[in-house]
């Protein structure tokens, strides 16, 4: 079932997306990995590796250089990861120069952006993905996404930055104020004025004040910026894009999951392979019961052999009972949320992986989710 | 010092995707119920966790009853945001329209911190009322928490005087106010959310923004097997050509005997680690700690699971350490007060083992 893995790495760029703690930012490793064991030369643009996964991947500091992760081959596995403040100041550097970029880094609009965690991470990835793949020095890029509450985010992530720019939300906001401000009246317009005098309402004048000098700013910049989204949206819905749906069967984990699923579904960019991790014990002997009974003398030699038995026994019942359950709601689960999708289940692994030679293994032992 | 998990009015719960946050929210809710309280948990953004969780239809803006005297509701942005833009505009009609005029919208949506801030101003006013007693916020993960906790520096020296500030006012005053609101980390005995449990506790230490509540530690493995066991039974194994009952170790049992042993020590690999985590959370964070037990039966009866466990959540937190360190040698060894589920009840994990690293 490799194969069908295999042939996804083939594409120009794997988007992992799934909800949080289901070992996303592994599975994108592991996938970059594997494509560099089939010679191509592979990026992962990872989000919070565990610290042992980051040294694993040689990635020490805190900042989002792209490093080589040695001793892999015939291809090659380069690491980095994505840094939010650094990244977007990163990018106001390079859209704008000189006085245009200090207002903007100094605006306290803009300080407050990004500031906000939870949506910049999706706008620094998208702009990173940007960068990565105009620089050609990749085949193949796996990006990894943040825990938000929408994995999603990082599809709208392009054209909501070039949203908060867009032309009608400038115009709106910097459009001559014709004095018809106050009154409520004009509020079904809505124009520009009304909307300052109700946002200094709403949030107080000075918001106001460094919004309209955030947006006089970035109004030079907006083609640049929205160049940039067209782009990068052009390439996340791009057919040679693959969304990988990382997933685990518990119950809330699931739900989510399927929210996600739907969601990508529901903006053309269907998964095109469900992984379920952790989702049973490969173990030797996991799902075997004893090849004969149990003779009656072992009780008599030796008592405690024959209550470890027993509770083996016990512990083996409630593992394939898992299994099986687990499986049967991944199976559903695929068939419903993307029946187009290859679904594979995969193995848990003892403890988090730490090297390169455990990534290697995350992907060797699965299981098709086709059956009925 | 017992904690008393029904004092504070506003809960609030974090903690990495996937360790069951939204689980232990709704034990704590269903436990707050049971004890005659009217407990309202506050979920964020459409998610629809709870739905799920307490098998109903449909968790809107208001609060809605789910069952067992718990009530619940979702804090989506466009309500939130309605209900704050009318409170300043008086009409709802136009609240409305502001909200979804296309524009303005657009804005809305891409503007930061928006969701964070008419979220948080609901918290604050549902807390002012005394309709609901606790209020459990399902938060996001922990950089989503922090990011809540330091609304008030995200605005910093840009709201001015008007009513923006005076919500941040508001809420800060509600979030750093110790007898009112406190925040408890939920995680898992396994590296990577321990990890960052100990770190968030850290950060939170020195930013002092709120008041910390429990650590609640939860699906820790339970042992059923134990090292001394395992060397015998190896031996047994190993042996059993040379016994006297060689005719009745016929080959088959004898290697499923071996596989069992796999199995068997797999467990308890993983049971050990699981516990070398417990340990460093309860080295570094210092908070009453609740361990709870994994329960394969959520999947298949959850709310009956739930109630379960919330009570269990509720004992640990209501029951003195001293009544408990008896029982427990390595708690005196140490100088720390901390509580914790160190009980020979079966449904705490017990550490059997003292740890190897010596």
């Amino acid at each position: 079932m490799v194969d069908a893995i295999d042939a996804l790495l083939g594409r120009r760029l794997v988007v992992c997306v799934g909800p949080g703690g289901v070992g996303k930012t592994t599975t994108a490793a592991a996938l970059a990995l594997r494509a560099a064991r089939l010679g191509r030369r592979a990026l992962v643009l990872t989000v919070d590796p565990a610290k042992r996964l980051a040294d694993a991947l040689g990635l020490e500091g805190l900042d989002d250089r792209v490093r080589r992760v040695e001793g892999v081959g015939p291809g090659t596995l380069d690491a980095a990861m994505l840094d939010t403040k650094a990244s977007f100041d990163a990018l106001i550097a390079r859209v704008a120069e000189g006085e245009a970029r200090d207002a903007i880094l100094d605006n306290r609009v803009y300080r407050a952006f990004s500031k906000t965690l939870a949506k910049s991470h999706a706008y620094v990835a998208a702009e990173r993905l940007y960068d990565v793949v105009h620089a050609g020095e990749h085949d193949l890029v796996v990006l990894d996404t943040p825990p938000t509450r929408s994995a999603l985010e990082i599809l709208d992530a392009p054209s909501k930055l070039a949203q908060f720019l867009d032309q009608d939300v400038l115009r709106f906001f910097l459009e001559e104020r014709r004095g018809i401000a106050g009154t409520f009246a004009s509020l079904a317009g809505l124009g520009g004025s009304a909307a300052l005098e109700l946002l200094g309402r709403l949030a107080g004048k000075v918001v106001v004040s460094e919004l309209v000098a955030f947006f006089r700013v970035l109004a030079h910049l907006r083609e640049g910026f929205q160049h940039r989204a067209e782009v990068t949206t052009a390439m996340l819905r791009d057919p040679a894009t693959a969304y990988v749906l990382v997933a685990s069967t518990a119950p809330t984990s699931l739900d989510d999951a399927r929210h996600l699923g739907r969601e990508l579904a529901n903006k053309h960019a269907p998964a095109s392979l469900v992984l379920f991790n952790k989702a049973f014990v490969a173990e030797p002997g996991a799902d075997r019961p004893l090849d004969g009974p149990m003779p009656r003398d072992v009780a008599a030699v030796s008592p405690s052999v024959a209550s470890f038995a027993a509770r083996v026994s016990a512990l083996r019942g409630r593992l394939v009972e898992e299994r099986e359950e687990g499986l049967g709601l991944a199976r559903v689960f695929v068939r419903e949320v993307a029946p187009r999708a290859i679904g594979l289940a995969l193995a848990e692994q003892e403890r988090d992986l730490c090297t390169v030679e455990d990534l290697d293994r995350l992907l060797e032992v699965s299981l098709p989710l086709h059956a009925g | 010092m017992p904690f008393d998990p029904h004092q504070h009015r506003v809960q609030l719960f974090t903690g990495k995707g996937g360790v069951g946050k939204s689980s232990v929210v709704a034990a704590h809710a269903l436990a707050c119920a049971g004890a005659g309280l009217r407990p309202l948990v506050i979920e964020l953004g459409h998610r629809a966790t709870m739905e799920s969780i307490f098998g109903v239809r449909s968790i809107g803006y208001e609060p809605t009853d789910v069952g067992d005297g718990v009530r619940a509701c979702n804090l989506a942005l466009e309500d939130a945001l309605i209900d704050y833009v009318r409170e300043q505009v008086k009409v709802r009609a136009i609240a409305r329209r502001v909200v979804t005029q296309p524009t303005l919208r657009r804005f809305f949506e891409a503007a930061p911190a928006v969701n964070e801030v008419v979220a948080l101003r609901r918290i604050a006013k549902l807390a002012d009322t005394d309709d609901f007693h606790p209020i459990l916020v399902d938060l996001d993960a922990t950089g989503h928490a922090l990011m809540f906790l330091g609304l008030a520096d995200v605005f910093e020296g840009l709201v001015g005087a008007g009513p923006l500030q005076a919500i941040l006012d508001a809420t800060t005053s509600l979030l750093r106010d110790e007898a009112r609101t406190v925040l408890h980390l939920v995680t898992l005995p396994a590296e990577l959310p321990a990890r960052e449990t100990r770190e968030l506790y850290t950060r939170l230490v020195a930013e002092r923004r709120v008041g910390l509540g429990a650590l609640v530690i939860n699906r820790v493995p339970a042992q059923s097997f134990d090292e001394d066991e395992l060397a015998e039974v190896a031996r047994f194994v190993a042996e059993g050509s040379d016994r006297t009952v060689a005719a009745s170790l016929a080959d088959g049992f004898s290697n499923g005997l071996a596989r069992d042993l796999a199995l068997a020590e797999r467990e308890v690999r993983q049971v050990r680690h699981a516990h070398d985590q417990i340990e460093a959370l309860r080295r570094d964070v210092d908070l009453p700690t609740v361990i709870l037990r994994e329960r394969p039966a959520l999947r298949r009866e959850p709310r009956t699971t739930l109630t379960q466990l919330g009570r269990e959540l509720e004992r640990q937190l209501r029951t003195d350490e001293s009544e408990r360190a008896a029982g427990d040698t390595r708690k005196r060894d140490s100088n720390e007060t901390k509580r914790a589920g160190h009980d020979d009840t079966n449904d705490v994990i017990v550490d059997a083992k003292e740890p190897r690293d010596g």
